[in-house]
């Protein structure tokens, strides 16, 4: 039923709207600077003004999880703000790029006001002048890396502004599945000391007869991470953080490190070996206990727990590359970022942070099996209640992120390369080779807007 | 005379009001489905032609005007050619081979007499009606090398060492058996129907001339199923030119299909891929278009060369 406005109301809101119009027209503009994507002032109604309805689209791709906790969220954001709406959309994965990519082509009303990317995408939209940094009122700059580990806000920094804050943060570390290693010998809970200490063990726990296999030692399908994890583990811990991608040239420095194209050659073999692509093919390997480790993210935990809840299993870290070396994983996270079309930055970034901050990722964690990116929450005894939780919540501590300039190509390249040696007998020297050409398109590509 | 030629006159004028009436109907009925057609294909396709002239990322930045560039890099793409290459196989291998089983297959039901004739039609037809998806899978599982089912009827007659998905040699034709699997009962349905308009009396004929079967099918049946053969196998290589579903399930590992080693890289997954995945909507548009062009040569071609005239005489 429609509500009737009285008189006395209406003259109350007459006068407060007109003096926040005075007061609107005396301020700068709020809109970015052109072609900056900065946000420069905001404008605050005065105290006592009741604020003007504001309608926030919200887009992200379908996770049954997120879902929960972005909707536990919605409603007490809009209880605290009730002159804000969230439009939340959870759009199913296959349609997620294609109906962001419309919508944001369309313009403001279509595009959402908040929205996920991926890390190695961030750029490319700063660079297209799509999104507006991270309101200072909300979250300072100083703020943003006092709380949040930098691998996990690094990447949406451009020209000293951040332009996302991180969800869906994640590292690799190496899954052994228990009963495997006590039936071959092995301790699940020894650590590697190397990756020659690594490879050693993934053949002992790989069971082929009669050209058959039986058992793979390691579950290497995930090839991307593999390849990215060995190649940053090399370049940032022997080559003093070096980042794999020359900003001077704009190509990647692979070629320039023998030791990187023996990774890929250890690689390959390992892959060769201790796996068989052609074992149980389309299926989870290490959740039906086939696989005596496997490379995977801490939210497997979850899978593993709904897919294989019987199935006893230890995490370790990434083996090193040499005995007595740090330890290394690379890290990869989303990040949710706020449209310069947005009807009002302020109330977008603030409903960003609300989501992202130290609160909001407590149930990150417990619903989303999400990691927590706030530094505060490392040592949260409630995230490490055992020997998994304190080797996931400690591989936070030395991460670096993913470099992948652009996205899904990057497993594809991976996937390849590995392919090309493995299946298609190529050489490792010839592999390697096309790999860094066609990597080094994929990043020119993806920076042409730089 | 000259009230005869004013009736016909006046005739005339009604005729051509009650025509230009009718016309107009006629224009107003049409015009809500012309207008979706503009609107929802038209437009689009337009669109599409003019974002494949354009240096057109799906994530939002300048979209320069390139000409035909996204073309000429097409046709010199090992990737593109390659992905081409494998659609052809595809259809070369998948459409006559699932043409004539299912040719052979509507004979058989064509027979009268033949003892559980719609229990096998039933099971015949399964397949067409049950999601591409659901298929995919329970194939992946079949092809399976270790444990499948496939490779387990062929080690009984003595075939091993088969790796079906995993090699690049039997992966697209892998796909190809599933395809052929799926689409068999519907050309079967019809092929049947079409048998049944072949007039018995001819069949009598032939038989009363002292042809035997072969020569009967041969001269009497094969060229009267001519209309049914022509749509079929313009509808099947138009499909087969656009095969994606399974070719993407079936191959998927780690979010990435058309492996191993582009394999089952087909046609409409490389659009697919280069325009969603790695987000160049103008290159992925022309590409677009350059399947059109195939797929538009091709039936004209196939037009050309299979129909003919026929009459029951």
């Amino acid at each position: 039923m429609a509500k009737r406005m009285d008189r006395r109301y209406f003259l109350r809101l007459a006068a407060v709207a007109g003096g926040a119009s005075a007061l609107a027209a005396c301020a700068p503009a709020t809109q970015p600077a052109a072609g900056t994507g900065v946000q420069e002032t905001v404008v605050t109604a005065p105290e006592g003004a009741e604020k003007a309805p504001v309608t926030l689209m919200h887009w992200q791709h379908h996770a049954a999880s997120y879902v929960q906790a972005v909707e536990s969220f919605k409603a007490r954001f809009e209880d605290e703000n009730e002159h804000v709406t969230i439009d939340f959309q959870s759009i199913p994965w296959a349609e997620y790029w294609g109906k962001l990519a419309s919508g944001i082509a369309a313009g403001k009303g279509s595009a959402p006001d908040v929205f996920m990317i991926p890390m190695g995408l961030i750029d490319e939209y700063v660079s297209g002048g799509s999104l507006i940094s991270v309101d200072e009122n909300i979250v300072t700059t100083s703020q943003i890396e006092q709380d949040y580990w930098d691998w996990t806000v690094t990447r949406g920094k451009k020209d000293g502004l951040y332009y996302g804050l991180p969800l869906n943060v994640q590292t690799l570390l190496i899954f052994r599945n228990n009963a495997l290693f006590e039936e071959a010998g092995l301790d699940p809970a020894e650590p590697f000391l190397d990756h020659a200490d690594f490879y050693d063990k993934a053949l002992q726990l790989t069971k082929k007869s009669g050209g058959e296999t039986d058992q793979i030692g390691v579950n290497t399908n995930y090839y991307s991470a593999w390849l990215t994890t060995l190649f940053q583990q090399f370049l940032q811990r022997e080559q003093n953080g070096m980042e794999w991608i020359d900003p001077a040239t704009n190509q990647v420095v692979w070629q320039d490190y023998p030791e990187i194209m023996q990774v890929f050659e250890w690689f390959c073999q390992l892959s060769a070996e201790a796996d068989d692509s052609a074992f149980m093919t389309g299926q989870n390997r290490f959740t039906l206990g086939r696989a005596g480790m496997e490379i995977g993210h801490p939210v497997n935990r979850g899978t593993l727990r709904v897919t294989a809840p019987d199935l006893q299993y230890t995490i370790t870290p990434f083996p090193s590359r040499s005995a007595g070396q740090d330890p290394y994983t690379a890290g990869s996270h989303w990040m949710w970022v706020v449209g310069n079309w947005a009807p009002d930055y302020n109330v977008a970034w603030e409903w960003v942070y609300y989501c992202t901050n130290k609160p909001a990722q407590v149930t990150w964690v417990d619903v989303a099996g999400d990691l927590p990116s706030h530094k505060g929450l490392n040592d949260e005894p409630r995230f490490r209640q055992n020997d998994n939780d304190n080797v996931v919540m400690d591989s936070i501590k030395y991460a670096t992120p993913w470099e992948w300039v652009g996205w899904a190509e990057w497993v594809k390249e991976f996937g390849d390369a590995r392919d090309r040696v493995v299946i298609g007998g190529e050489t490792t020297q010839q592999s390697f080779e096309t790999l860094i050409i066609n990597i080094n398109e994929v990043i020119k590509t993806h920076t042409l807007a730089s | 005379m000259s009230s005869q030629a004013t009736g016909s006159e006046v005739r005339k004028q009604r005729w051509s009001r009650q025509r230009r009436r009718e016309t107009a109907w006629a224009y107003a009925f049409l015009t809500p489905a012309f207008f979706f057609l503009v609107v929802l294909l038209l437009f689009p396709i337009i669109f599409a032609f003019w974002i494949s002239l354009h240096d057109w990322s799906l994530i939002p930045r300048p979209t320069p005007f390139i000409g035909l560039e996204n073309y000429s890099t097409a046709l010199s793409d090992a990737l593109t050619i390659k992905s081409i290459k494998n659609t052809f196989i595809y259809t070369i291998g998948a459409v006559p081979i699932s043409l004539a089983l299912s040719l052979l297959l509507a004979i058989v039901m064509n027979q009268d007499g033949l003892p559980l004739r719609t229990l096998f039609r039933t099971t015949y037809f399964i397949p067409v009606i049950t999601s591409w998806v659901a298929v995919s899978f329970v194939w992946i599982w079949m092809l399976e090398p270790r444990y499948g089912l496939v490779n387990a009827f062929l080690r009984l007659i003595g075939i091993t060492g088969i790796r079906w998905l995993a090699s690049p040699q039997w992966a697209l034709p892998a796909i190809m058996l599933v395809s052929i699997w799926k689409g068999l009962g519907y050309n079967m349905v019809l092929f049947l129907a079409g048998l049944q308009t072949i007039p018995r009396e001819l069949m009598e004929a032939a038989r009363i001339d002292g042809a035997n079967r072969w020569q009967s099918f041969l001269n009497i049946t094969f060229p009267l199923l001519n209309p049914t053969i022509v749509f079929l196998t313009v509808t099947a290589v138009i499909g087969s030119l656009q095969v994606f579903t399974p070719a993407v399930i079936m191959t998927t590992v780690q979010g990435e299909a058309g492996g191993p080693i582009n394999s089952t890289r087909v046609m409409v997954y490389h659009i697919y891929s280069m325009a969603f995945r790695s987000n160049r909507l103008g290159y992925g548009a022309a590409l677009a278009f350059i399947l059109f062009v195939i797929i538009l040569v091709i039936t004209i071609i196939q037009l050309r060369l299979t129909q003919r005239e026929f009459e029951y005489a």
